[in-house]
């Protein structure tokens, strides 16, 4: 029988927890192998250490404090639903949900209708500007006034130019 | 004649609270001991038993009497210690406490007390399964099968589980061994 094997098996040899053929066998590998002689002492001694380990007794009042967490449990299982009304529960009925569709509507509408006049204002603004631009041509439009001091030939009197589309000059 | 546990359980699953109060009064003792074994601590130790008897209202329906009720018992305390968390103690206090404990006791007792704080110390060091092991096979002497049941696993997941924590064992508790 290989050590290994009856070192595993010594602890449950103690407790007599193997079958006999097995126990018979590691008593006799035991008798005869020093190793697993003392490896079997050991086990015994750890054994010894933990008998009689005191251990404090149960806390007085266990059993009722016990008692009354099941009492307070079953009070609870059996106590009836708190009246607390869940949202979807509370737009399940008929008269509110056409309400909040109507709702819906209108605030959708409402949005598109602000969004719209945004849209439109902006637009009114830009051709504003453009009519006048297109009135009172470039320089005025833009305030290039102060270009048309610029010399013939000069870079700003170029710029004016092709604004204008021509040699155009308001004064 | 009292009830056999069987008989109190079946009444238990019933909605009878009178028999699962008698199921309390006979192994709180059961209880605490391997919870209190496992936490090191009475908070942490009354928590678990009180949450095994709880579970063990909550499916009394289902029980089955196929086993005695303590191997039942063991498994649900098993699982508990297993899910538990252990709160850990400020070290320095419990330290002081039980140096102070030991100072105070007589000569004649000190070495018991020091051998018994040296075993508590090193169970509690051990990684939760070897320790729930070593407290299932010293203190409560179950087989290694009572053992494997108790922990959902195999006889030989057990004799590796043991034979690790005597190893850390002998190496920690070596000047009482």
């Amino acid at each position: 029988m290989l050590c290994k094997y009856v070192k595993q098996k010594l602890d449950r040899y103690i407790q007599g927890d193997l079958p006999d053929p097995v126990s018979k066998k590691i008593e006799r590998h035991v008798s005869s192998c020093q190793e697993c002689a003392d490896a079997l002492s050991r086990i015994r001694k750890l054994e010894g250490i933990f008998e009689d380990s005191p251990l404090p007794p149960v806390p007085e009042g266990f059993s009722e404090r016990l008692m009354k967490r099941v009492c307070q449990r079953r009070r609870l299982q059996e106590s009836p639903e708190p009246p607390v009304i869940r949202i979807w529960e509370w737009f399940g009925q008929p008269n509110l949900q056409k309400a909040a569709v109507a709702a819906g509507i209108t605030v959708g509408l409402s949005i598109g209708l602000l969004m719209g006049l945004q849209t439109s204002r902006q637009s009114y603004q830009r051709q504003t500007v453009n009519q006048v631009a297109s009135r009172a041509g470039v320089i005025d439009a833009y305030r290039f006034d102060y270009l048309t001091e610029a010399p013939e030939n000069s870079l700003s009197r170029v710029y004016i130019q092709m604004v204008s589309g021509g040699n155009n000059f308001e004064e | 004649m009292s009830l056999t546990d069987e008989h109190l359980m079946i009444a238990v699953g019933k909605g009878d609270m009178a028999a699962f109060e008698q199921i309390v009064i006979r192994y709180q003792q059961f209880a605490w001991r391997i919870a209190y074994r496992y936490t090191g601590n009475d908070s942490d130790a009354e928590e678990i038993a009180q949450e095994a008897f709880l579970r063990i209202l909550d499916s009394a329906k289902d029980y089955q009497p196929s086993a005695k009720f303590s191997t039942y018992l063991y498994k649900v305390l098993a699982n508990l210690c297993l899910d538990h968390t252990r709160k850990k103690r400020p070290q320095l206090v419990a330290d002081f406490l039980v140096d102070q404990e030991l100072a105070d006791t007589p000569d004649s007792n000190l070495q018991m007390k020091e051998r018994d704080q040296a075993v508590k110390s090193a169970v509690d060091s051990l990684p939760v399964r070897q320790r729930l092991a070593v407290i299932l096979r010293y203190y409560e002497n179950l087989s290694y099968a009572h053992i494997a049941d108790a922990m959902n696993t195999s006889v030989k997941a057990v004799e590796r589980l043991l034979a690790r924590a005597r190893q850390e064992l002998e190496h920690l508790l070596k000047d009482f061994s």
